[in-house]
């Protein structure tokens, strides 16, 4: 059991920050709101804790822009949208995607049927 | 909550991250917070250890790399210096052995310089008295009465100093390497994006 977790964990390292890319597309989401988002998708094994972090790497490179709006009586709150980088980034990723998945599909594929 | 933001306050305090930018997350984070009942709720598992947590969010904003940079620089000179700590130990525990050992030295020559006064002769032919002067210092004696003399040496005061040359860069070097894998433990545990 551990180790399927361990596995799906391993496979999502190399693309979450593609998927954040990809919820954020659909609108502007604050750190938690990317959680909850990502929750809903599917991907319950993501770290709330490491989201924010992510977020500002995606920062530092320049792929997410940033504003603040106000939140319902709170400190106002940082909402994050890819940038233009971001994207291309997220463009060429999900190309990147479907090539590797398509290359590994016809490995296990043939795998299965032997 | 509060409570958990001033953690990581203190962290990012500690690590040197500039107050602007220590505010901005912080505000970042309180707003966030304010959503769930607890910070259970909205950073999972991470909400119990603030340190971690806070670190690895300053590291991935490119605060903390120029003091990272600085302690790996550090700890790479501290390790140089230990390992030529036991080096020089581990050559004098093992050179400075009882049977071959020989120290030369150099001391006053004994048979110019016998006792610390001499007597000489003073007054007329007539009328002599012996007199007790101050031996020269052979300091003072052109040229100098010294001789280059070989002593028996057993060795045992190298080789103590050696072994605890040894024993101390040995240990400073484990105490190192404690001291980098901690830290770089606590810096990876967050820069994974992943529970792993």
């Amino acid at each position: 059991m551990a180790q399927d977790e361990a596995r799906r964990t391993q496979l999502l390292r190399g693309v979450l920050d593609l998927c954040v890319l990809a919820v954020m597309a659909d609108g502007p989401v604050y750190g938690y709101e990317l959680t909850t988002r990502l929750r809903a998708r599917g991907l319950s094994t993501v770290s709330e804790g490491s989201v924010y972090p992510l977020l500002a790497r995606l920062e530092r490179e320049g792929l997410v822009e940033t504003y603040r709006e106000a939140s319902n009586g709170g400190p106002p709150r940082k909402y994050y949208r890819p940038s233009t980088a971001g994207r291309r980034a997220l463009r060429a990723g999900i190309d990147e995607w479907q090539a590797t998945r398509d290359a590994l599909d016809a490995v296990l594929r043939a795998e299965v049927t032997t | 909550m509060s409570e958990f933001i001033e953690q990581c306050r203190r962290e990012w305090k500690r690590l040197g991250v500039p107050s602007g930018v220590a505010d901005e997350m912080a505000a970042e984070l309180s707003a966030d917070l304010n959503e769930g009942a607890s910070p259970e709720d909205v950073l999972g598992r991470d909400a119990a250890d603030a340190r971690s947590f806070a670190a690895a969010w300053a590291a991935e904003r490119g605060i903390v790399s120029r003091r990272t940079n600085a302690i790996r620089i550090g700890v790479l000179a501290t390790v140089t210096a230990l390992v030529g700590i036991v080096i020089a130990g581990a050559l004098l525990a093992l050179l400075a052995s009882p049977q071959n050992g020989t120290r030369l030295s150099i001391q006053p020559d004994p048979e110019v310089i016998t006792s610390s006064s001499q007597r000489v002769w003073v007054g007329s032919p007539t009328s002599l008295t012996i007199v007790a002067v101050p031996a020269p210092s052979p300091s003072t004696i052109d040229p100098p009465l010294y001789r280059l003399t070989t002593q028996s040496d057993t060795g045992t005061d190298q080789r103590t100093e050696g072994f605890v040359l040894l024993i101390l860069g040995a240990t400073g070097l484990v105490l190192v390497t404690l001291f980098w894998a901690a830290s770089g433990r606590r810096m990876r545990s967050h820069v994974i994006a992943l529970d792993g």
